[in-house]
């Protein structure tokens, strides 16, 4: 399943799924609002793991500030057979998260790579895209709407 | 002594016509240490050259030939070797007239020199 709330993240994200080969992919905002996601099949499973990126992201921002005087960049994980991905990437004066779950059928360096080419593809993002589909808004409102979007209850 | 792996990729930099010389881990497919001409993007020819490998080695695998040791690949622009130990593997990328035979050659006794 894969449709996003914001169309210009469409083709970026789906060349990056086909790209990198990734089975699970889904971009957020840093507060953990949905914008598009690939690969799953349960609202509640995108709801969660938006929840556990931004928690994620948040903490590793403000310990690199601590430590590093500027938050780190691109975080991977590494389990028995599957590994996640996760970086920010900027759109316009804004930013989102990119989380990517992958397997044995591709390679961080692969990931990493599609990665730098869906962000080069969001500095064609132009305000005036952002304008007819922004990224910020009532939470609670915007949240229960684009999970229904995204499963096709909308 | 060992030799370091930076002098090792310089060695093999060094051989004619050689554009990059690699070391990257074979499971992440991410550059450990490169020498390399500025136009050449490590990141990407690891990636990719790994990718390569580990396909190149399942299909050997479902073909019955047994293990892949070596991996040339002659494009119209350059050549490509790979040669895995472990989970490292070492890349070199060649202009087309390069000598595949020394590039070989030189790669496997690099492979030993630092694996």
């Amino acid at each position: 399943m894969k449709r996003s709330v914001v169309p210009w993240l469409d083709e970026p994200l789906a060349d990056f799924v086909r790209h990198a080969r990734v089975g699970l992919a889904v971009a957020l905002e840093p507060s953990g609002r949905v914008l598009a996601q690939h690969g799953f099949t349960r609202s509640l499973d995108v709801m969660s793991v938006c929840s556990l990126v931004a928690a994620i992201h948040a903490s590793g921002s403000e310990l690199g500030r601590q430590a590093n005087g500027s938050p780190f960049g691109p975080l991977h994980h590494s389990g028995n057979g599957r590994q996640v991905f996760l970086a920010p990437a900027a759109v316009g004066s804004r930013t989102l998260l990119l989380l990517a779950v992958f397997d044995e059928r591709t390679s961080l360096g692969v990931v990493r790579h599609f990665f730098g080419t869906f962000r080069q593809a969001l500095t064609h993002v132009t305000e005036r895209d952002l304008e007819t589909a922004p990224m910020t808004g009532d939470f609670e409102r915007d949240l229960g709407r684009n999970l229904a979007m995204l499963f096709g209850r909308a | 002594m060992r030799t370091t792996l930076h002098e090792t990729l310089g060695g093999l930099a060094a051989l004619p016509g050689v554009r990059a010389a690699l070391a990257a881990t074979e499971s992440d497919g991410v550059p450990v240490a490169s020498v390399a001409a500025v136009d050449v993007d490590a990141d990407a020819l690891a990636a990719f050259a790994t990718a390569l490998f580990q396909r190149t080695r399942l299909a050997n695998i479902a073909a019955g030939y047994g293990a892949t040791r070596h991996l040339v690949l002659d494009a119209e622009g350059g050549r490509l070797f790979v040669a895995i130990d472990g989970d490292l593997a070492m890349i070199l990328l060649a202009e087309p007239e390069a000598a595949a035979g020394l590039l070989r050659v030189a790669l496997q006794r690099a492979l030993k020199e630092v694996a």
